[in-house]
């Protein structure tokens, strides 16, 4: 289970976590430098684990909402050859990605996360007609969600929440499958194009603003509501649907 | 989950035992900082026997991807594998690889740079399907070791190598889906939550070891690193560090 220990700023100096991690036991490590940056970052932590895992359902119950309205209107997508409708296998691939997210959604909410809306925008109409757009759309998105929870595994590790570490890495992989297979829908080459995922952010928060800017969150663009494609996300043929 | 100090190795430790542990392919992670790092693994033995294994892994990465690369053309009775495959595939290289350089440039020491194909496995050499089931049963199990390692970081302490662990399960990922995509898999993206069966990577190596790829008897083939690290082709590979 997620607990929400609503850690705060602890507005801690260095003098005061060498005492607290004498006082502890820790002397020996704190003759490591390494050791007293660590502990420096829990302590400036400014996320609470409640924090990062409303933004992260939040962002699980967005991609549940785009990814179900592309897939009701894959049948009128304009492909660049000039011909209609997303491929089958490729509906295939969003279909399970929506599964999967779904999943996620799920498992954060049952542990106690509360996404912050659950209405999102279109910032551009061709996301919804476009081929080409949307899985350039999600490619963006998708590396976009890696980071985050790149960022995830980095703000729980310092607080020593192992499970929430092993949560974000198990959930990170998959988008980072995510990303491929958009790659792969787009034609290129190599879908597979990275040594190391992209650790774009050092918050979670940072990871929710860059969203609000591309206008998924709190935009101008159609509203669509996660309650109008939650109810038909179809989980042919994948597994893994809880973490444990 | 809170790892005991007995599942880290003391510096008296024979060099036996860490071979008896090690063997996870595919697994990498690197610090923001190589100094901090070095001294970091020469000072703290569990973070040293850690990043090891994954050097030697990373090495064995190399060197499988590496002779499926040189013998592309040999595949399936000649037919061979497709060019948009090989590609792939030289991409896989190209990232295993990076991760062994980062690690090996942090201090990381690999056991062994010699690895053995045993019999039961001799079709991946030859055989496409082989080959790609293999791949992914072996990027599972590195997805899993990963998922080992950033808990053991949390519990080390060492939130940035815990992002690097991170960083480093997605692309393992993406092989998984790859691969599964290249055997016909329907959807080839079939998991809700990457699958994560260990809690340390000495667990996770020892799946590795006992698929007798670090040392068999009457291997099919046996194979050396250095035989493949020379050619590895990163073209269109970006993001070669953390």
């Amino acid at each position: 289970m997620i607990q929400r220990d609503g850690l705060r700023r602890s507005g801690l100096t260095r003098r005061d976590l060498v005492k607290l991690a004498g006082a502890t036991g820790f002397g020996v490590a704190l003759t490591r430098g390494d050791a007293i940056r660590d502990i420096a970052e829990a302590a400036s932590m400014s996320e609470s684990v409640a924090d990062i895992t409303n933004i992260i359902v939040t962002a699980e119950a967005m991609a549940v909402t785009l990814l179900g309205a592309a897939i009701q209107g894959a049948a009128g997508y304009s492909n660049p050859d000039g011909s209609k409708g997303l491929a089958a296998p490729f509906v295939t691939v969003l279909k399970a990605a929506q599964s999967a997210e779904q999943a996620h959604y799920l498992y954060l909410t049952h542990s106690g996360a509360k996404p912050l809306t659950l209405t999102f925008n279109i910032p551009d109409p061709k996301i919804a007609t476009d081929t080409v757009t949307l899985f350039k759309t999600i490619e963006t998105l998708e590396t976009a969600f890696i980071a985050a929870y790149v960022a995830a595994a980095r703000e729980f590790a310092a607080i020593k929440k192992t499970d929430l570490v092993r949560l974000a890495l198990q959930t990170g992989g998959v988008e980072a499958e995510h990303r491929a297979l958009a790659r792969l829908a787009l034609g290129e080459a190599l879908p597979n194009n990275v040594a190391f995922e992209k650790a774009e952010f050092k918050e979670v928060g940072e990871a929710a603003a860059a969203l609000k800017k591309l206008g998924f969150i709190g935009g101008t663009g159609t509203p669509v509501k996660y309650g109008d494609f939650a109810s038909s996300v179809d989980n042919t043929g994948m597994t893994g649907l809880t973490p444990m | 989950m809170r790892m005991s100090h007995n599942e880290f190795l003391p510096h008296s430790e024979p060099r036996r035992t860490l071979l008896r542990m090690m063997g996870v392919t595919g697994a990498g992670l690197i610090a923001a900082q190589l100094a901090p790092l070095r001294a970091l693994a020469a000072s703290s033995e569990s973070v040293g026997s850690i990043i090891s294994i994954f050097a030697t892994a990373e090495a064995l990465a190399v060197t499988l991807t590496g002779a499926a690369i040189d013998g592309a053309g040999k595949y399936d009775a000649g037919k061979g594998l497709s060019p948009m495959i090989v590609t792939w595939v030289k991409a896989i290289q190209a990232q295993e690889q990076a991760h062994y350089q980062y690690l090996t440039e942090a201090g990381a020491k690999p056991l062994t740079l010699t690895f053995t194909v045993p019999q039961n496995l001799a079709n991946i050499t030859t055989d496409s399907k082989a080959l790609f089931n293999f791949l992914v049963s072996a990027e599972t199990i590195f997805v899993g070791a990963y998922v080992a390692a950033g808990g053991e970081f949390a519990n080390l302490g060492r939130p940035a190598l815990a992002q690097v662990a991170c960083q480093l399960a997605g692309v393992e990922s993406e092989h998984r889906t790859l691969a599964n995509y290249a055997r016909g898999a329907v959807p080839p993206n079939n998991l809700g939550f990457e699958k994560a069966p260990f809690h340390t990577v000495g667990e996770a190596a020892a799946e590795i070891k006992s698929l007798g790829l670090l040392g068999t008897p009457n291997p099919a083939a046996t194979l050396h690193y250095a035989d493949f690290a020379s050619h590895v082709d990163r073209t269109g590979v970006t993001g070669l560090t953390p």
